[in-house]
């Protein structure tokens, strides 16, 4: 290699870094304001190695250095509008005419003829970097993208920058929906901010059934642009994009744990135990209910482990899926108490360990309970005349 | 050029970047024979400068707000070295050698990411840099 490849190498280099910011930064400021700055910076900055090299140019020369100066401008303005206009994976391709324009002036100009290898490099460099536009998906592309902005927050520290390489997470929830905690335990587990919107269960908004095709919670909203819903994807989703991973490593016990995630619905009839009509019907839900429970307790009892979650000491997307019924559970259950889990042990210690839970406390309003008795006393089913009268006025 | 389709206008947009890059470094090589490239990139920051003008009054006093002084100033700094260092090697290799060496910009601006954080990045991005590597 010599130098002057090695020193234009380097200007690709800061070149491409350059072109990457100005990416980042045109967005909040006017787009004349970058280059503005770029250049008030850049003039002091290379007039100081100027001054020990300095030459007064001629009349000739400074037509020249004037041309130079043209040609860059022209070329930042062209290219801003070359990105403005269409997808950068579109207009990338037509950037190779480079090539045979520098042939061209090289030949008229220098009497240079290109090598060869020139050729095949400069088209397999270009193929490389065409081919990469072309296979990210969209959806990595985004990822990409934020990935550099988090980079780029590393180096620069530049507030504009925070807010773009966050992705805004936004919960779309019933007060007490306990399939929406669950998807809001798996966003604390997981430390991701994000912000609730309460839809009216009664009255639910036009923009809301558009996104939701069941008219259920939770939907969540990503970037404000793409919305999920079923709480089972979002906790999946939320696994493969956010640290720390909830799902183990191994595939065996990853279907297991999605299997007995699947389990959930079964399961969650001991939170029905609430709409009981009279004495007769809640023993008969709190029967039916035996079933599932001591069915989960048989899969805790072949775990090989002490708990205290589903998995050992690692909290999992199961402990996530469980914990908002078997915490509604519990509330019934200091009600009205159940016996449901006297005999169930292990079901027991999973419960306890899950309600005391960060992740699973911080899931719903600190009022949670409150909110909970009223929405039974509003209910006015049997077991609400079970409810402390104090807290009634 | 309005009717066009958005692909072409843009395609035809940056056949007119490629044309006045490649022009720009054609006149750096003429150029540099007489006068030292940091002379060159001094008028050529002070050109543009210059030329801006007519948009700074258009878009009036606006144009100076901004919060991110800091972040201008460290482009500011990755400005300096590309004119620098491109405006030097420009200077002592054929222009159609330094043309398809710029095509490496977009993949070092990935690789710049893994040397500064030491991050993991997908393998079809170092074998498209192996490939870089191997052909130089």
């Amino acid at each position: 290699m010599n130098l002057g490849a090695v020193l234009v190498l380097i200007g690709a280099m800061t070149n491409g870094a350059s072109n990457a910011l100005v990416k980042y930064t045109t967005r909040k400021d006017h787009p004349d304001t970058a280059v503005l700055f770029l250049m008030l910076y850049v003039t002091p900055l290379i007039a100081l190695p100027t001054v020990f090299v300095w030459v007064t140019p001629s009349w000739e020369q400074l037509n020249f250095l004037l041309a130079i100066g043209f040609f860059a401008t022209l070329n930042q303005r062209f290219l801003s509008r070359a990105f403005a206009a269409a997808d950068a994976t579109a207009v990338l391709p037509y950037d190779f005419s480079r090539l045979p324009f520098a042939a061209l002036i090289g030949w008229f100009v220098f009497s240079e003829l290109p090598d060869f290898w020139v050729w095949v490099g400069g088209a397999i460099i270009f193929a490389a970097s065409i081919y990469i536009a072309h296979r990210e998906s969209l959806a990595s592309r985004r990822e990409i993208d934020r990935f550099f902005y988090k980079s780029l927050h590393r180096i620069f520290w530049s507030n504009i920058l925070e807010d773009k390489m966050k992705t805004r997470f936004k919960l779309c929830s019933f007060k007490t929906c306990p399939w929406v905690h669950r998807a809001a335990i798996v966003l604390q587990e997981k430390g991701i901010e994000y912000e609730i919107e309460y839809i009216d269960r009664a009255n639910r908004p036009d923009w809301f059934l558009e996104i939701s095709p069941h008219s259920k919670v939770p939907v969540l909203i990503i970037d404000g642009e793409t919305a999920l819903f079923e709480s089972n994807a979002i906790a999946e989703y939320l696994d493969e994009i956010a640290e720390p991973r909830l799902h183990p490593k191994d595939p065996i016990l990853r279907a297991q744990n999605r299997a007995w995630t699947d389990f959930v619905p079964t399961f969650g009839q001991i939170t029905h135990i609430s709409n009981a009509s009279d004495e007769d019907d809640f023993n008969a839900r709190v029967e039916k209910a035996r079933v599932p429970a001591s069915r989960l307790e048989g899969a805790l009892s072949k775990r090989g482990h002490q708990g205290p979650f589903f998995n050992g000491v690692e909290f999992s997307l199961v402990d996530a899926a469980y914990a908002p019924a078997l915490m509604r559970f519990t509330f019934l259950d200091r009600v009205r108490p159940t016996g449901l889990l006297d005999d169930l042990p292990l079901l027991s210690a999973w419960r306890d360990a899950l309600i005391g839970y960060p992740a699973v406390l911080r899931g719903v309003v600190p009022e949670f309970y409150q909110v909970w008795e009223e929405q039974v006393r509003n209910n006015g089913k049997w077991v609400q005349q079970f409810l402390p009268k104090a807290s009634a006025a | 050029m309005t009717n066009m389709a958005p692909a072409l206008r843009g395609g035809l947009y940056m056949m007119g970047a490629a044309a006045s890059f490649t022009i720009m470094t054609a006149l750096i090589r003429v150029t540099a024979q007489e006068i030292h490239p940091f002379e060159i990139g001094f008028f050529r920051t002070i050109t543009n400068l210059i030329l801006m003008v007519p948009f700074v009054l258009r878009t009036g006093p606006t144009v100076f707000q901004t919060e991110n002084h800091k972040f201008y100033a460290w482009r500011g700094l990755i400005g300096v070295a590309f004119v620098m260092s491109y405006f030097s090697g420009a200077a002592m290799i054929p222009v159609s050698d330094s043309q398809a060496l710029i095509f490496t910009s977009p993949l070092f601006a990935a690789a710049l990411v893994v040397v500064f954080l030491g991050e993991k990045i997908r393998a079809r991005r170092i074998a498209a840099l192996g490939i870089v590597l191997l052909v130089r």
